[in-house]
């Protein structure tokens, strides 16, 4: 499998089909720098999912400028990757656990949330309404992935869609809400 | 879904969001929708999702993922230059550290610093080069040398560096329990070397605690200062596109990051910058923890982050300390005080020293590290320190920009304050002096409010556990009762200053009960009551005075009761209820008892529900036997006149892993609700039901009742009406009066879906935290528990609402007497089918198998005898301010 930098220079040259190469790539990519990152955390401590992406991005596209083309295949193929890290990681997660939030009796620590079983249905729940988004709407669905997955503000995330920062807030505020409908 | 319609949808939701909600809204959503009632319905959905709160709202950020191991490149044997690496000493997000060996042209151990971030090296090393004339100019016993810097095989950026043999200066301290005076005697050591680099120009740019390695030199602790030079030979030149690269560097440790850096603008760090994030270290050294704590910054996303470095104002050392809640103990004992101790010593001058140096604004920092040093030394030779000298007009100023809220109120309290100091002072104390005074009454004004306003922002129940809570309630408030001391002994004439003074006895009172220090608490409520009885003689008109005087009273008695003292306490009681007389005539109970020893444990026994005929009692609970965080459970007896079983599980069927809780039964004993945190539901906790064929027969499997009902956050204590069809629960979803509310749902026969809730409106909920709904067999009273102003203290009591048929809407609640209600807290009423007996659940009172348990209370008189009687009971609502 070639590299993520040869892959990106092949799509900067104007390789169209060099892109479908760049999501396994990455995917690989994140995955290692997790685990990576993973045997230098304690036990128990958490990995920011949109920092890694962030760091793979460093890692994989460096210094050099890159064009805004192959910026935006680089984000979207790492805020899919990411995705479906998460998704993995919950699915396998979930079971183990129920969900939980807390109790009405407002005092006690016992009844304190444990955030992370809540998470898990959570985002499960949301990666289901997402793919159904996505059927219909592509364009917002990766909107969303780029703003959740891989941690980009409105500004960023209009960029790599080559949309405008307006139409990026605007979609973003209908994609969020026809998401939490759908979530219900 | 049609493409049209969604287009269409988007259209009006995207101009709907744009204006205010209300008439403005609903006439263009009526105009816009037409009579497509279906398009109006989902828009309205999306408009609700807007404004409400969901998971997208951060980037996603749990990824506790296990994978495989990656390999790693360099290891123990590599060659690199002159350089052997011998074994890891550190490892770190950017880089990783080897002990190495030099052998040549000298034999020396080293440090190795290697660079993990695909960084360009050769940019790397020239940043380097320019500052490695000054790096060599420095010599401080306090700072290890930075020697050279190259790159490894593989393209790395390495530095070697003196090795330091030692651990983190704030792992050093707690692990050797260094008290807070050496901590401060090493700090004022770093600080010198600090400013040692200053003086030869050079910023050290990312001071932490690992970069401040504390070593032991003939029996000394010797802080050595490491990396200096590093940051800024690896820092990137930043533009647009760096963005991304910079941010793998915030999140290295965004905690000791000053604003200028989060700005992301390289040019603009100075040695202020340094002093900036020496306050964030002294600031752990004193807390154990950073103002922002690294938890909250792994949550936020990058331009969070920038935003609280930037804008969110720290809270104060001695104020952090309150809310560390159970840590608190264990922070004081590695600092070999006691918490209290410990607050006392941090409070005042330290405070002052860490918020100078953590300035938003660095040129009202400390101008140099040095200066910061010997304002240390100062508050060690117990001399006034600078810091704490920030004028008036500053400190106004800061006040305003944190409360904008609450400045008008304490305009006014201040304005009232310096007339007051003013007006007593007058004829006998010099001018100077007595405007001296008045400056000073308002700081200390401001200061007592501020901590209030802290108190009061911070909800009560974002406390970990109530033990903790009544500590930081205890401390905050013992602060505003030394300020209304002072101030009402010059200020006689003032009686607000009384009142407000006794209003502090109550709330240490009441932290006393829930600790269970009875002789604390008969000692604050003695003084409260002293307090107000000579109010009620001086001002004999005033109606609130009495009702306060009467919650002190029956805290009194509840005190007396925990010491044992029966007779006292009952008097106590009876002086309460005197002067409760409006209410009583009303309502009359009998004396409460504890369900006892078979039934409370020592965990939470919480939500009690009397089955119709009054032979089963469920309730949740977190006692060992359980099968999730906590459980439905129920006992039995024979007949009403016997004692009840031992309490039995309603088994993992119905109970899950998860919280299981809050139980309420129908007429016939068939449908049992309940709250569930469970999976499988629509997000947070949830109502489920289960029903059965007899009242002997098997439950079954519990089903949501479906999204109709259930939000995506809370929604809990559901209470269900005799015949099924009506229920009441508790939500946290928006549009209600605030905090948690009171809501109802209804449907036409059993097996109908459920109708969209109604929030039961402004008339019963209050912005207070309003919760536990439990509407009568004959669906015309509603009980229910309100921390709203006008019952017994501020812990919450059991509250009522009627109605004339079960079509009306609930007319105004009313506080149920004592000795239902007491000054400690009451939740979960529950009326026998017979109305004859309340169950309700309580916490702090003195008897009981502790936590929350499980009381009786018999009913004697529930009914007004005339519609006047009703109406006089003006104790029972809330206050109007």
């Amino acid at each position: 499998m070639r590299d993520v930098t040869q892959i990106l220079n092949a799509i900067q040259e104007g390789n169209a089909r060099a892109a479908d190469e760049l999501l396994p790539a990455v995917y690989e990519e994140l995955r290692l720098l997790a685990a990576q990152r993973l045997s230098q955390e304690k036990p128990g401590q958490t990995l920011q999912a949109t920092a890694l992406v962030h760091e793979a991005y460093i890692r994989l596209v460096g210094q050099e400028a890159r064009d805004w083309k192959s910026r935006s295949h680089f984000f979207r193929a790492a805020a899919e990757a990411m995705r479906r890290i998460l998704i993995d990681n919950a699915r396998r997660k979930k079971g183990a656990k129920g969900g939980g939030r807390h109790n009405r009796i407002e005092y006690d620590a016992a009844l304190i949330p444990d955030r992370a079983d809540r998470s898990f249905d959570e985002l499960l729940a949301l990666n289901k309404a997402l793919e159904r988004l996505a059927e219909n709407d592509r364009i917002r669905a990766d909107l969303v992935k780029l703003r959740y997955f891989a941690g980009l503000t409105i500004a960023q995330t209009a960029e790599i869609l080559g949309i405008s920062e307006a139409t990026a807030k605007r979609y973003w505020n209908y994609a969020r809400a026809w998401l939490i409908r759908e979530i219900g | 879904m049609a493409r049209n319609d969604k287009n269409n949808e988007e259209t009006i939701f995207d101009a709907a969001i744009k204006l205010q909600s209300g008439p403005q809204r609903d006439a263009y959503l009526a105009q816009a929708c037409g009579n497509d009632s279906k398009l109006r319905g989902e828009v309205e959905a999306l408009i609700r999702a807007h404004e409400a709160k969901s998971l997208l709202d951060e980037p996603a950020f749990d990824l506790g993922v296990t994978i495989d191991r990656s390999p790693i490149t360099e290891g123990p044997g590599t060659v690199i230059g002159h350089f052997k690496l011998l074994e890891k000493v550190g490892e770190g997000g950017m880089a990783s550290v080897y002990m190495a060996e030099q052998k040549e042209p000298i034999r020396r151990k080293v440090a190795l610093k290697i660079i993990k971030l695909g960084m360009d090296t050769r940019e790397v090393i020239a940043r380097f080069e320019v500052e490695r004339q000054a790096l060599a100019m420095m010599d401080h016993p306090n700072i290890a040398k930075v020697f050279d810097a190259g790159a490894t095989d593989t393209g790395r950026p390495y530095f070697v560096m003196e090795l330091v043999k030692g651990v983190s200066i704030t792992e050093y301290c707690d692990k050797n329990k260094i008290s807070t005076k050496e901590r401060l005697d090493l700090f004022i050591q770093v600080c010198n070397a600090v400013q040692h680099a200053h003086q030869k120009g050079i910023i050290h740019r990312d001071m932490k605690p690992s970069n401040v390695m504390v070593t032991q030199r003939d029996g000394k602790a010797v802080p050595k200062v490491i990396d200096f030079g590093i940051a800024k030979a690896t820092s990137q030149k930043l533009t647009e596109k760096t963005l991304f690269t910079r941010y793998a560097h915030i999140i290295g440790t965004p905690a000791y990051m000053s604003p200028e850096q989060a700005e992301l603008s390289e040019l603009d760090v100075d040695t202020r910058t340094d002093i900036y994030s020496l306050g964030v270290l002294l600031y752990e050294l004193l807390t154990g923890t950073t103002p922002v704590s690294e938890e909250e910054l792994r949550k936020a996303g990058l331009v969070e982050v920038q935003r609280m470095i930037r804008e969110d104002e720290p809270v104060k050392p001695s104020t952090k300390l309150t809310t560390l809640g159970e840590r608190l103990i264990d922070v004081a004992e590695h600092r070999k005080a006691t918490p209290d101790s410990l607050r006392k010593l941090v409070r005042g001058d330290l405070d002052w020293i860490v918020m100078r140096s953590l300035e938003k604004d660095r040129r009202r920092r400390y101008d140099t590290v040095a200066e910061l040093a010997a304002d240390i030394k100062r508050h060690l030779r117990c001399e006034p320190v600078l810091a704490a000298a920030p004028t008036l007009s500053y400190k106004a100023r800061k006040f305003v920009q944190r409360h904008r809220v609450g400045v008008i109120t304490v305009a006014l309290v201040m304005g009232a304050l310096i007339a007051g100091a003013a007006a007593a002072t007058v004829g006998f104390v010099h001018a100077n002096v007595q405007r001296r005074r008045a400056v000073s009454n308002f700081e200390r004004a401001c200061a007592a409010v501020d901590e209030m306003m802290r108190l009061a922002q911070r909800s009560v129940y974002e406390v970990p556990t109530i033990k903790s809570g009544a500590l930081l309630q205890q401390d905050i408030v013992l602060k505003a009762q030394e300020f209304y001391q002072g101030l009402s002994k010059t200020n006689k004439n003032i009686p607000i200053l009384r009142v407000k003074l006794a209003g502090t006895y109550q709330v240490v009172g009441e932290s006393c009960l829930i600790l269970r220090d009875y002789e604390q608490a008969e000692q604050a409520y003695r003084r409260a009551v002293g307090i107000f009885e000579e109010l009620m003689r001086e001002f004999p008109e005033d109606a609130e005075l009495p009702s306060n005087c009467a919650y002190c009273q029956n805290g009194l008695g509840l005190s007396l009761d925990g010491l044992g003292q029966d007779e006292e306490a009952q008097s106590a009681y009876r002086s309460s209820l005197d002067m409760l007389r409006p209410v009583a005539n009303t309502f009359s109970f009998g004396t409460p008892k504890e369900l006892g020893p078979v039934v409370n444990s020592r965990f939470v026994d919480c939500g009690p529900c009397i089955s119709y005929d009054g032979l089963s009692l469920f309730f949740y609970s977190n006692r060992p036997g359980g099968f999730g965080r906590s459980d439905i459970w129920v006992t039995e007896r024979a007949t009403t006149q016997d004692h009840w079983s031992t309490p039995v599980n309603l088994g993992p069927t119905i109970n899950s892993k998860s919280y299981d809780a809050a139980p309420t039964i129908t007429a016939d004993g068939l449908m049992l609700f309940f709250e569930s945190a469970r999976s499988g539901g629509c997000g947070g906790s949830d109502l489920w039901v289960i029903t059965r064929q007899t009242t002997d027969g098997a439950w079954s499997e519990p089903a949501n009742i479906g999204p109709n009902v259930n939000g995506p956050d809370l929604d809990g204590a559901p209470s269900i009406s005799a015949d099924g069809l009506s229920l009441f629960f508790l939500s946290d979803r928006p549009g209600g009066a605030g905090n948690w509310d009171l809501w109802w749902t209804s449907r036409q026969a059993v097996g109908d879906p459920w109708d969209t809730p109604v929030n039961l409106g402004a008339i019963v909920n209050s912005p207070y935290l309003d919760q536990t709904p439990s509407i009568s067999p004959d669906g015309l009273m509603l009980f229910f528990s309100s921390k709203r102003p006008g019952g017994l203290g501020y812990m919450g009591d059991i509250w009522m609402a009627r109605r004339e048929t079960v079509s009306d809407t609930f007319g105004k609640p009313v506080f149920l007497s004592p000795p239902l209600n007491s000054a400690a807290c009451e939740v979960c009423p529950n009326i026998s089918a017979d109305g004859a007996t309340i169950y309700f659940a309580t916490y702090a009172r003195p008897s009981g198998a502790g936590n929350w348990d499980l009381w009786e209370v018999p009913v004697l008189k529930l009914q007004p005898d005339s519609a006047e009687e009703l109406n006089s009971s003006t104790l029972g609502e809330p206050a109007e301010e």
